[in-house]
């Protein structure tokens, strides 16, 4: 079987899910699959968040019979929909459920930017501005002080759409907005980062965590694969 | 975007998906993307390829909206649930709707067996003898004569544990048994084989039609895409 060393189980919220397994085999070593469900997100609306996050408990004991390594619950927005703390409990109750790790969007995102001892952190988001507030304070839950943030301005639907050179253009303006920055996150597993991660920190001096990086880094040193994988961002070429 | 060339949408019907994404990223070119959505099979139960037929006719319009090239239909047996012609009009029906061309797992898998020529054809199943009619009719509504079946002996839920191993043998015992066969086929595109195809076509002069690199290719050339594609077969390196 092609997943000899892990196979990661993940459910994606984008109901037409691109992205996310293109960069995934882009970064892992020979070995590690990744075992897919998309959830019933297609705008992005409270109420398909709201089944999003029963769905996903379902499909990880699906997952679980299909035999995967490690699950990770993903969409920040769902994981954390009923609080932090609630995602927590979630998280430890799947792994007693489960009998193998069990990581959240939330809690793969959190430890990389504890590793990478982020404190100053400016935030690239694929939304218009009026989905700035929430990122700041996801920062904040995360411990540290946010110091700006730059929309793309994208809709949830078109996130395939969006280019590298966006994704790069949003992080040259957030440096020059808010030099102090010392880390920048880029939310959203689902539009294209990989491509730019390592060109970022190279150009401007800060460490990158995005949200894919960030799972698949979290998943592999949670199933034991301690590889150090170059391209991508300190992260997980030094981590 | 990652998928400047051609975005490919598929109805995936593990609702855990691992195999197709993985031998999709390692036959297509550069510049091509599957857009992925998962239907609800978990045990492929009456009831949940029932429910399948009608989530995949949603993602398809999803998928529009989301600016794919080509929708994919996938799954078999889902097709063939209110039988083919039923599929075929629904085909057409999604095509109006969307703009966009749609083909299916069965229409891929019956135009690249008319390409490489094939017409006395041996079957390598993944699943217990008991399947063995089903897939012997299929070969039949594709237009070729039926030789015979090997079983890999998986279940549904198990399919991205097969060894390819497991995938070789059968189609040892395939010519073993039914040496007329001028062709191998290979259906469900979840479970390992593109690494067999090559090995299995040198060893015995077949041409091996595998679901997965049927839908691939079918896809890629109905998009304008005619890039010759080596290693997995006389289909995409020739076709």
């Amino acid at each position: 079987m092609y997943g000899s060393r892990a196979r990661i189980g993940y459910t994606s919220p984008p109901s037409a899910t691109e992205v996310f397994p293109y960069e995934f085999y882009r970064i892992v070593p020979p070995g590690v699959t990744l075992v897919l469900h998309t959830l019933p997100l297609i705008d992005r609306t409270s109420e398909e968040v709201d089944r999003s996050y029963d769905h996903s408990i379902g499909i990880a004991k699906v997952m679980g019979r299909a035999g995967i390594d490690i699950m990770v619950f993903g969409g920040l927005p769902i994981v954390v929909s009923r609080g932090f703390a609630n995602a927590e409990d979630l998280r430890r109750a799947m792994e007693a459920e489960l009998g193998i790790p069990v990581i959240t969007s939330a809690s793969a995102q959190q430890e990389a930017l504890t590793t990478l001892g982020a404190r100053k952190v400016g935030i690239i988001q694929p939304y218009g501005d009026d989905h700035g507030a929430r990122h700041m304070a996801y920062v904040r839950e995360f411990g540290c002080e946010p110091t700006g943030v730059v929309g793309l301005n994208a809709r949830f639907i078109e996130l395939g759409k969006v280019s590298l050179d966006q994704v790069y253009q949003a992080a040259r303006a957030l440096m020059r907005a808010h030099p102090e920055t010392d880390t920048i996150h880029i939310y959203c597993p689902h539009l294209a980062t990989a491509g730019v991660t390592d060109r970022i920190e190279r150009e401007f001096g800060v460490s990158v965590v995005a949200s894919l990086q960030a799972i698949v880094w979290n998943a592999l040193r949670h199933a034991g694969i301690d590889d150090r994988i170059p391209g991508f961002g300190r992260l997980l070429a030094e981590h | 975007m990652y998928g400047w060339r051609a975005r490919i949408g598929y109805t995936s019907p593990p609702s855990a998906t691992e195999v197709f994404p993985y031998e999709f990223y390692k036959m297509v070119p550069d510049g091509v993307t599957l857009v992925v959505h998962t239907l609800p099979l978990t045990d492929k139960s009456g009831d949940e390829v029932d429910r399948s037929y009608d989530a995949s006719e949603r993602a398809a319009r999803v998928m529009a909206r989301a600016g794919i090239d080509i929708m994919v239909f996938g799954g078999v047996p889902i097709l063939a649930s209110r039988g083919f012609a039923t599929a075929e009009e629904m085909v057409r029906q999604t095509e109006r709707t969307i703009g966009k061309p749609v083909i299916t797992s069965a229409s891929a898998q019956k135009d690249a067996l008319a390409a490489v020529g094939a017409r006395k054809v041996g079957v390598v199943q993944p699943y217990d003898d008991s399947h063995v009619e089903r897939f012997l009719g299929y070969v039949r509504e594709f237009g070729c004569e039926a030789t015979g079946c090997a079983s890999v002996n998986s279940t549904f839920i198990e399919l991205g544990t097969v060894d390819e191993e497991r995938v070789l043998a059968a189609g040892r015992q395939v010519m073993r048994d039914f040496p007329d066969s001028d062709t191998i086929h290979i259906p469900c595109p979840h479970f390992a084989t593109a690494n067999v195809i090559e090995k299995l076509e040198r060893e015995f002069g077949v041409n091996v039609v595998t679901s997965l690199q049927s839908i691939v290719w079918n896809a890629l050339r109905r998009v304008g895409i005619d890039d010759r594609i080596a290693g997995y077969g006389k289909l995409l390196r020739e076709h």
